[in-house]
């Protein structure tokens, strides 16, 4: 069967790799694991490409955990959704594999990394591929701990240390969310298999809970929440501009392409659940905006290459977001699609520019370097221009459509997220093409060392780059009807909830946005009007405000952080070393010792004390013994 | 039954016979200390592998108890001297002996102060815990439940740190505290029923009041063993002053004894009063989860780090027990077992960065990644399960455990699932500081990673921990059968 090689091939590679390494050389490793993510990547494609034959189906492993009257089994579903995120997550991975192999061999830890990515391959395919909510959560924290491991990678750093749990514990916030989600749906539905649940929503309509919420609200806001964590949605963001410490094969493949989508594919698997909950779906839409916007109003401010990226893949996620809250769900996986290549070309097209930089990631000390790396620049462009959405390239059919569809969403909240999805693509234009500018035009900002040694990257670097770039141009010319067209059989058995088609059309006013972005971006970075120094100098508190990530992680360390430390030490020194010790072992000894030497007086050794304590004695008794017996 | 043989007598006695043999060794010979550990090594290896064959020889279709054995001891108060398992405390038999065998190997190369003693004490704690879960009489029971204690206060008292005396001395007084009032109740139900069978008092209808207050003493005796807030400050320093096998053995099996004692007094006994306070119970479980977690959070010593850490997942448990569902039970037993392994083996890690550093502080560490690869790895592997993550039995557990407190409460859920985050937080920042980082103690460079029995040792416990998270069945299939007996009773309350 092709699906269980699929999944269990990068598995059995990396563990393969793990017990091979110390005996062989590192060459060996990235030989291997490459090879089984390229062999994995080839069944996906024979199973992807032709459209028509998808046949749904679960293939059954063997039992997990027993619950009450149902079982859940380790298995593998297979449905066009399925197919879509198999091809994502092996192709860009097997690029990434490639790319790593140039990229990281002088680092010592070349084969843990290798090992780390492959590993991490397997638990996105098993997340995508489970047939119920528990092997998607097994799925899904085996690729925040691969993340966890990948983030302190260089773990003799502290800040990698830092952002790597950060990313875990940020992630466990929103891990909760699901638990709960999975609690209740466990509760109502007795079973936690997305058929099972699907096939009996009819019967759960109407059922409200306490707190005003109706049910489908209330679970499809907790596995939001799940959702929010993974993929970096307005208040559990933090970890992912964090993220970047890691190496940046890891930022394209994991924190771009695969692993923060999986909160959106978690959303459109459950889009017949969230059909039947108005409340969460404004609340994503909103949630969604809110993330498009301050993501990308952050990233026209930094100056760090890969911040720059990740921000703008968090406000990318926000558009995806909002198509799911518009109910545009096809959309939203469409999307993910194409961001998964072109965002993957911008991180990997950064990594050459890091590299030729000698591990300068400040892009304010970068700066004409076009002739240096042209095949580089070529791919920024490339994939700058698909994120912005120009017409041929592969962003535009699925942002476009995205933004269209929120044109027709009523309500205020849609009204608000199409105004945000429109003022969005012109951020994303200026701060793509600030970045493109600052680093391969204008006058250099960098040391002559460093300028004497900017080069092309190696041909084993460059070729997934153009791989991806290529994908980037033509991915969504190629696939949109497959996505967008609600004839064409290709979701059927997927369960996922259809939206209307959309029809393109190139003089959209929309188009109009992204160009007057490049162009400011153009006039400040180039032609060097001062309007940028104008608005440090004059509108400080907003440039502050947003050049410091609108300050929410300050406001996390003084609200959250800092109390819970504070309460654990109090509950420590106070509860359990002061009350509990108090009230427990010592007042225990204390009191005994303190009664025994009381009572320890009484026995004087004198006869007479002796003789008068037994007539007081005898007094009381005499009484008892005449009176008590008349009862 | 078709053996004869008096397997489950055997397997009580193997220890015995090892403490005898080590007892009758000489003391002065120059090689007391191995011929003693390597003695206690064959004994318990050969324990081990005796339960392993009863376990194979139990079959969770036939009856409830199995393998029984009953002969009449103190005929006036019905005291019998009645021997049997369950699907339930086989299971433990096994961890016991199990973990008996990696105490054994973890003070291979750490105690060199009388090892005669200490492998003598080692068996007879072994012995201890293998009777009190397969003791089928309540006074038997009571008497390997308060018995295990000798050898741990000894092993606290004689080979731990600085501060042991203290330690050693809460320990007893906390347990003994919980264990007169058990004594008490034992005395009255044998008065009552004229018996003192486990057997018989599971199916004997005790009155409301006598089973409120029943209940409550043996509540507060396995609670203190638990350890549940607020009777659980003993376990900290307990662990921090014991030596590593003696930690291993109290996280791993002693604290089982009152999750056990609830599963084979509490629920099956006193079905009414069990409703009554379970909401009670379960707040308490979830202050316990989110109170230790958070006082772990602030901890600077290795130990304590990992004491609190058990006392949250001992949270879980009685979270899952009191539930009083099918699954919540399930999960409590589940949990009980994994963290058995998980913690037990976690404790033997910090016994061998113990044994060459000489510290517990955490600050004192980072790096150790760099000097001992292959241990930092089986170390990841165990703080994952302790985590909770799935894959590992610690998910397994905990998760039957939180889908079965929604039907309680949604704020269980919420809190015990807090806990989960701060589990996250506590653990990945230990592994953090100890392992990653940069090398600031010159102790810490001079690490030699592990190796031989040790590191076999170690790494069946991972594996075992991977096996029991990928294939839960395995092990649930023998439990189930006694754990649908304990919810039959409920029920059947319940219905009423």
């Amino acid at each position: 069967m092709i699906l269980p090689l699929i999944v269990f091939t990068p598995l059995f590679m990396a563990i393969l790799a793990w017990i091979i390494l110390p005996h062989f050389k590192p060459i060996s490793t990235h030989i291997l694991t490459t090879l089984g993510v390229g062999f994995s990547m080839i069944l996906s494609i024979i199973l992807f490409v032709p459209f028509f034959h998808f046949v749904p189906q679960t293939i059954e492993l063997f039992p997990w955990i027993p619950l009450e009257g149902y079982t859940t089994y380790w298995s593998l579903k297979f449905d066009p959704l399925v197919g879509v995120m198999l091809f994502v997550v092996t192709t860009v991975s097997f690029l990434v594999h490639v790319y790593s192999t140039e990229y990281m061999s002088h680092d010592q830890g070349s084969s843990r990394f290798m090992m780390l990515i492959s590993l991490f391959t397997f638990f996105m395919l098993f997340l995508v591929t489970a047939a119920d909510f528990l092997q998607l959560f097994c799925g899904w924290e085996g690729v925040g701990l691969c993340s966890y491991l990948l983030i302190g990678f260089w773990f003799h750093k502290d800040s990698a240390i830092e952002a790597a749990k950060k990313a875990f514990i940020v992630n466990r916030i929103g891990d909760l969310g699901l638990i709960i989600g999975m609690a209740v749906i466990y509760y109502y539905f007795g079973t936690l298999e997305f058929t099972q649940i699907f096939d009996k929503l009819p019967t759960m309509i109407n059922i409200s809970l306490p707190l005003g919420f109706s049910l489908m609200d209330f679970i499809t806001l907790m596995l939001f929440i799940g959702a929010m964590g993974k993929s970096a949605q307005f208040g559990l963001h933090v970890w992912l501009p964090d993220a970047m410490e890691g190496p940046t094969p890891v930022s394209a493949l994991i924190h771009a392409a695969t692993m923060v989508t999986a909160g959106v594919f978690l959303m459109v698997r459950c889009s017949p659940l969230l059909e039947l909950a108005p409340v969460t779906k404004d609340i994503i839409l909103l949630i969604g905006s809110i993330t498009a916007f301050f993501a990308a109003t952050i990233a026209i401010t930094q100056n760090d290459i890969k911040r720059i990226i990740a921000y703008s893949t968090c406000s990318q996620l926000g558009y995806m977001f909002m198509a799911i809250g518009s109910g545009f769900y096809t959309g939203a996986m469409f999307h993910l699609f194409t961001h998964a290549f072109f965002k993957a070309t911008l991180f990997l097209g950064a990594g050459s520019v890091i590299h030729a930089f000698s591990h300068e990631q400040n892009i304010k000390k970068m700066g004409d370097a076009f002739r240096h790396i042209p095949y580089t620049y070529a791919m920024m462009w490339i994939g700058s221009l698909a994120l912005i959405g120009c017409p041929p390239f592969s962003g535009f059919f699925s942002k476009e459509s995205i933004i269209h569809i929120l044109s027709h969403t009523s309500g205020s909240i849609g009204t608000f997220a199409y105004l945000v999805s429109l003022f969005v693509a012109f951020l994303t234009a200026f701060y793509a093409f600030r970045l493109i500018f600052l680093v391969f035009h204008g006058k250099s900002n960098a040391d002559d060392k460093v300028v004497a040694h900017i080069h092309e990257s190696p041909s084993l670097m460059l070729f997934p780059v153009i791989m991806l770039s290529i994908l980037a141009i033509f991915i969504g010319v190629m696939t949109y009807r497959l996505f967008l067209n609600p004839d064409v059989r290709f979701w059927v058995g997927s369960h996922v909830v259809l939206s209307p088609g959309v029809h393109y059309s190139l003089f959209d006013p929309v188009l109009l946005l992204p160009i007057l972005g490049i162009v400011l971006a153009w006039l400040i970075y180039i032609k060097e009007f001062p309007i940028n120094v104008f608005c440090k100098t004059h509108l400080t508190l907003i440039y502050e405000f947003l050049f410091t990530k609108w300050r929410i992680d300050e406001l996390y360390t003084v609200l959250i952080i800092n109390p819970i430390f504070s309460l654990a030490n109090i509950l420590w020194k106070m509860g359990d070393e002061k009350i509990i010790e108090g009230i427990g072992p010592k007042f225990l000894t204390q009191t005994t010792n303190y009664l025994g030497n009381k009572i320890k007086s009484l026995q004087t050794g004198y006869i007479s004390d002796y003789i008068i304590v037994i007539f007081i004695f005898l007094v009381l008794l005499i009484p008892l013994i005449f009176f008590g017996s008349y009862k | 039954m078709s053996n004869t043989l008096p397997l489950l007598t055997i397997l009580w006695a193997m220890p015995l016979m090892g403490f005898l043999g080590i007892f009758l060794m000489q003391k002065n010979l120059k090689n007391a200390l191995d011929n003693s550990r390597n003695l206690a090594l064959f004994v318990s290896c050969a324990t081990f592998l005796f339960s392993v064959a009863i376990f194979f020889q139990f079959d969770s279709r036939l009856d409830i108890f199995q393998l029984v054995e009953k002969y009449s001891w103190l005929p006036m108060i019905g005291m019998r001297y009645h021997l049997g398992v369950d699907g339930i405390s086989i299971c433990f038999v096994l961890l016991s002996t199990f973990m008996s065998l990696i105490a054994v190997i973890s003070s291979f190369h750490s105690i060199k102060t009388h090892p005669k003693t200490f492998y003598m004490n080692i068996l007879i704690l072994e012995f201890m815990l293998i009777g009190s879960f397969i003791s089928l009489d309540m006074i038997m029971f009571f008497i390997f439940f308060e018995g295990s204690l000798i050898p741990m206060f000894m092993i606290i008292g004689l080979w731990g740190g600085e501060n042991r005396v203290y330690a050693s001395f809460k320990i007893v007084l906390y347990t003994l505290t919980g264990s007169i009032l058990m004594l008490i109740a034992i005395v009255a139900i044998s008065f009552q029923m004229g018996s003192t069978s486990i057997k018989l008092a599971s199916h004997f209808n005790f009155s409301m009041d006598s089973q409120h207050f029943l209940f409550l003493a043996f509540f507060i005796s396995f609670a203190v063993k638990t350890p549940m807030i607020p009777v659980h400050t003993w376990l900290p320093d307990a662990h921090v002053q014991a030596p590593a096998a003696g930690s291993i053995l109290l996280a791993a099996v002693l604290l089982k004894l009152g999750g056990y004692g609830f599963l084979r007094f509490s629920l099956p006994m006193f079905p009414e009063a069990c409703y009554t306070f379970a909401p009670f119970i379960q707040g308490l479980s979830v202050v316990a989860i989110i109170y230790a977690s958070l006082v772990a959070l602030a901890q600077t010593d290795l130990k304590k780090v990992i004491a609190y850490s058990s006392i949250a997942h001992m949270g879980y448990v009685t979270l899952g027990i009191f539930s009083l569902k099918h699954e919540g039970i399930t999960g409590a037993m589940y949990q009980m077992l994994s963290h058995g392994v998980i913690s037990g083996a976690l404790f033997m890690c910090v016994g061998i960065l113990y044994h060459q550093t000489h510290t517990r502080e955490i600050k004192e560490y980072g790096g150790v990644v760099g000097s001992m690869p292959d241990f930092t790895v089986l170390f990841f592997l165990l703080t994952l399960g302790a985590i909770g993550l799935p894959g590992t039995s610690g998910f397994v557990g905990e998760i039957l455990v939180l889908l079965s407190a929604y039907s309680s409460s949604l704020w269980l859920v919420v809190c015990a699932g807090g806990g989960i985050i701060l589990g996250a937080v506590y653990s990945l920042t230990l592994f953090g500081r100890i392992f990653w980082g940069q090398i600031h103690n010159k102790k810490v460079k001079e690490l030699v990673d592990i190796q031989g029995i040790e590191k076999i040792a170690l790494v069946s416990l991972v594996l075992i921990m991977l096996v029991m998270g990928v294939y839960p069945k395995m092990l649930m299939r023998v439990f189930d059968n006694s754990i649908k007996d304990i919810t039959s009773i409920l029920e059947g309350i319940s219905y009423e």
